[in-house]
């Protein structure tokens, strides 16, 4: 062997010098080889050894002469030492220095000679394979993998390190041997069998397969067997690397679990029964474990019963309706304080001292127990853990325990959030039970698709006569076109609509107020309510109202009859003398025809006069419905100027009107705003009378701003006591000696009932001044009732 | 005779002048105190409206009463107001309330004149 490696290193080295060194003068000489070797000429370095044992490596130098001395003192039958030399650039050289010694007669060394091998490459390649070799060592006896190495029948001769640490085997020499298919459960039996033939035929084989540690420890694992070939090829053993993956799959299978839970959660499952899944499902995923998840009452403290499928019954009933607290074994302590409770051992653990009794019946003798949060982090019950064993939790169950309680955390949540839905439901129900409104779905088309009526009976038509119908088949056809129209409104604009309507039922009329907004994108909503009584009301307020104004302005006549009496007299007055005086005029002879032609035309002037004022009479004593149109509140107060110029005149008072041309115009009714006006200038009038008659000023403006049109009515009277500024607008509230309070008082109602507002100051140089502002106008005559 | 009437509405104004004109009598019209005071006419009878803008009826009787002779005044009155109503009741002056027929209003110029008469003879005495 020792021969068979000094020649193949020999042979392998590139280059070999000689060498004879006399032992007695210690001369030596040297190859110029070997110098060249060392990167020197033959001169540069003396034949002698002082010199040539200089460029030995000085780490090596005293090895070198031992072995020497050893071979010389004829201990060793040669001399032979691999050894550094120093190159002349610096470098180091590996040698292999060979040689033998010539004796004397006496048996005393008088030559050595040999050769000098330069192996540097030989040892470069050596230290390389033998970092690989410290490589694969360490990767054999670092990896988190199981290495087997097999023989070609398949047993195991080798097993690194960690392999016997997967396998809980504390010593090889038990397993040595052993058929490495005999390891595996019958299911990988034959997986593992085809690996290995495989891997004998010089291929890789793999598969997954699942066996028991020594402790009995299920794992589950990924094996690749490969073939191990000499230098020819040739399959000498097989290697085996098997790669723990009962975590990986314990993973999968949880998600697959997960999934199944959360499954059933989404159908809508029965809280018990996805429990009761999830429970199994981690009970799957380790020997011997038992597991339940408790409920945590709406109370907040009594432990009730979720899930336990495997727990003996009398625990299960023992613990349901306990309550929660700091000795609560491990759920009721768990739910208590909110945080994961381990107990490794039930018989000693001060916690179980109530339980003790019934889990030791029960035969369980470790639990772990971990509350189960809701998203506000409320507890809503506990996940256990139990075994019959005292023992302390793996970390891997640890994170399965806070994954089931997770997820029995959505179950219970999703299925209170089912529960409150269904109440929510419920009640939704109850209050469209109660609402007397009626709802009606329909397609943005008009096509009736739904309905909710308390009381169908009610409705105009029968269900069966409108379902699945068009409005404009079902309703008549002014109300259809107006619902129809509205629809369209509600579709473009996405705001609710309301509409107002009439239907005829029987021999009554109900009124009805639809508000429609839309629904689900493509769908409107009306809900419709039966508005009749309300509507009647109404219709009677504005009766009131009229009634009331209707009233006043007889009273406010009756006040004016003076200066109206004076308006009708002086026509009458013409009239009565140019009749006297056509008379006369006939008598003649010949009659005067062309006087008598122009009294006549006066006659008929005066006449038409007179005309005009029971004309404006009967307008304001009229009792006719409102009709609220655009009106010009310029002609409003010319015409009331005009009406009141008799009364103004007596009362000695000016009038100036300063009208803004062009204002636009109002809405509303002529003759009730004529009364507003007319109120205003003799409540003017009224406030002047004891104003000297030279300051009896009465101003009327009116003037538009912003959406309205001002009135503003202004006198030089007593004015106001500031106190009853807000008051005048009272009913039965006057300054005046002969007001009945009523004037301003039906005022301010016209107004209102005319979406206004008036309001009442005093002047800063004496005097009151009351604006009344309108709004303009802008929407076309709306009758406000028939 | 020559009368004078004041009114402010030219329709009563015309209808009157034509009616007295027909009774064959002479007849200025105005339209107002002020315009009747400025053309200091010489008339027999002044027909005179109690309302008018200015210088009221009544005010333009009591400036006439102070001249010499005497002016007869007639006041006509078309309202039926209250305070004008008992204005003219006191004063205690003839007068016709509108509308009145011709031989009222002859009526009420006599008297008119007749008290003027005594007025003017009590003066002159």
């Amino acid at each position: 062997m020792q021969t068979d490696d000094s020649y193949r290193r020999a042979t392998a080295a590139g280059r070999v010098g000689v060498w004879d060194w006399d032992l007695a003068s210690g001369e030596i000489y040297v190859d110029p080889i070997l110098k060249e070797m060392l990167g020197y000429q033959d001169h540069e370095i003396r034949n002698h050894l002082d010199d040539w044992g200089r460029l030995v490596h000085p780490d090596d130098a005293t090895a070198v002469f031992e072995r020497a001395q050893a071979h010389i003192n004829g201990k060793t039958p040669h001399y032979e030492i691999e050894h550094r030399m120093l190159h002349r650039d610096g470098s180091i050289r590996w040698f292999l220095a060979r040689g033998s010694v010539t004796r004397n007669a006496d048996g005393t060394a008088a030559h050595m000679a040999g050769t000098d091998t330069d192996i540097t490459e030989l040892k470069r390649s050596e230290e390389a394979l033998r970092q690989a070799e410290e490589l694969n060592r360490r990767i054999v006896e670092s990896t988190g993998d199981c290495l087997q190495i097999l023989d070609l029948d398949g047993r195991l001769i080798y097993v690194n390190r960690e392999g016997l640490r997967l396998l809980d085997l504390a010593d090889f020499a038990d397993v040595v041997n052993r058929p490495f298919v005999g390891f595996w459960e019958e299911a990988a039996r034959q997986a593992a069998a085809e690996a290995v033939a495989t891997a004998q035929r010089g291929e890789c084989g793999r598969f997954h397969g699942f066996t028991r540690t020594a402790s009995r420890a299920p794992k589950w694992w990924d094996v690749v067997v490969t073939p191990i070939t000499d230098v020819t090829g040739k399959v000498v053993q097989l290697l085996s690397v098997s790669r723990d993956i009962t975590e990986r799959r314990r993973e999968e299978a949880l998600h697959v679990a997960q999934h199944q839970v959360l499954g059933m959660i989404a159908t809508g499952s029965a809280l018990p029964d996805v429990l009761g899944c999830l429970v199994g499902l981690v009970e799957q995923q380790a020997d011997g474990m038992l597991c339940s998840v408790l409920l945590l009452d709406g109370d907040g403290r009594t432990i009730r019963h979720g899930a336990a499928p495997s727990l003996p019954d009398d625990y299960v009933r023992a613990v349901d309706g306990m309550p929660i607290g700091p000795r609560g074994g491990s759920c009721g302590t768990a739910m208590f304080r909110g945080t994961r409770v381990v107990v490794t051992d039930i018989f000693t653990d001060p916690l179980w001292e109530d339980y003790r009794a019934v889990a030791r019946q029960s035969g369980l003798r470790a639990c772990w127990s971990t509350p189960i949060f809701s998203p506000e982090r409320k507890v809503l019950g506990s996940f256990a853990m139990y075994y019959s064993e005292p023992r302390t939790p793996r970390a891997a169950e640890l994170r399965l325990i806070e994954s089931a309680a997770n997820m029995a955390g959505i179950a219970i949540e999703q299925q209170r959030a089912h529960h409150a839905l269904r109440q929510s439901e419920a009640r939704n129900q109850a209050i469209l039970r109660a609402l007397p409104d009626w709802m009606f779905l329909t397609s943005v088309e008009g096509v009736f698709l739904d309905f909710h009526a308390r009381d169908p009976s009610r409705l105009h038509v029968p269900p069966s006569a409108f379902l699945g119908k068009h409005i404009k088949d079902v309703l008549p056809p002014p109300v259809a076109e107006m619902l129809a129209q509205a629809f369209a409104r509600v579709r473009t604009s996405d705001e609710p609509e309301k509409v107002e309507y009439t239907l005829a039922s029987d021999d009554t009329e109900r009124f009805y107020e639809a508000c429609i907004v839309g629904c689900d994108g493509d769908k409107l909503l009306s809900i419709v309510r039966d508005i009749t009584d309300r509507k009647r009301a109404e219709l009677e307020a504005i009766a009131q109202q009229m009634e009331l104004a209707h009233l006043g302005r007889v009273a406010m006549l009756g006040e004016l009859t003076g200066a109206l009496a004076h308006e009708l007299s002086q026509p009458l007055t013409a009239v009565l003398s140019n009749a006297q005086a056509a008379r006369h005029l006939l008598d003649r002879e010949p009659p005067d025809v062309a006087e008598l032609r122009l009294t006549l035309e006066d006659v008929i002037k005066s006449s038409r006069r007179a005309g005009a004022v029971i004309d404006r009479l009967r307008a304001l004593l009229r009792k006719e419905d409102i009709v609220l149109q655009p009106v010009n509140l310029n002609e409003v107060v010319r015409e009331v100027v005009d009406l009141a110029h008799g009364e103004v005149a007596a009362r000695r008072m000016t009038v100036t009107s300063t009208l803004t041309p062009e204002v636009p115009p109002v809405l509303g009714d002529r003759v009730q705003l004529q009364q507003v006006v007319l109120n205003l200038v003799l409540n003017a009038c009224d406030a002047m009378s004891e104003t000297q008659a030279a300051k009896r000023q009465l101003a009327l403006s009116t003037e538009a701003e912003d959406g309205f049109v001002q009135l503003v009515v202004s006198d030089r009277g007593v004015g106001i006591p500031q106190s009853q500024l807000e008051r005048v607008f009272e009913p039965f509230v006057t300054f005046r000696p002969q007001g009945l309070g009523l004037g301003l008082a039906i005022t301010r109602s016209i107004v209102t009932a005319h979406r206004g507002s008036i309001r009442a100051e005093n002047n800063g140089d004496g005097g009151a001044t009351f604006r009344c502002m309108l709004p303009v106008a802008n929407a076309p005559a709306i009758k406000q009732a028939d | 005779m020559t009368l004078a009437i004041v009114d402010d509405d030219e329709g009563v104004r015309r209808a009157l002048a034509r009616l007295v004109r027909c009774l064959g009598h002479e007849v200025l019209i105005f339209a107002s105190a002020e315009e009747f005071e400025a053309q200091s006419v010489a008339v027999d009878c002044l027909v005179v409206d109690v309302r008018l803008p200015g210088a009221s009826g009544l005010e333009l009787r009591e400036r006439l009463r102070s001249r010499v002779p005497p002016v007869p005044v007639v006041l006509i009155t078309g309202d039926t107001h209250p305070k004008t109503r008992d204005a003219s009741r006191a004063i205690d002056a003839p007068s016709v309330a509108k509308p009145f027929d011709d031989l009222t209003l002859m009526a009420a110029i006599a008297d008119a004149m007749a008290q003027a008469d005594v007025v003017g003879e009590r003066r002159a005495d």
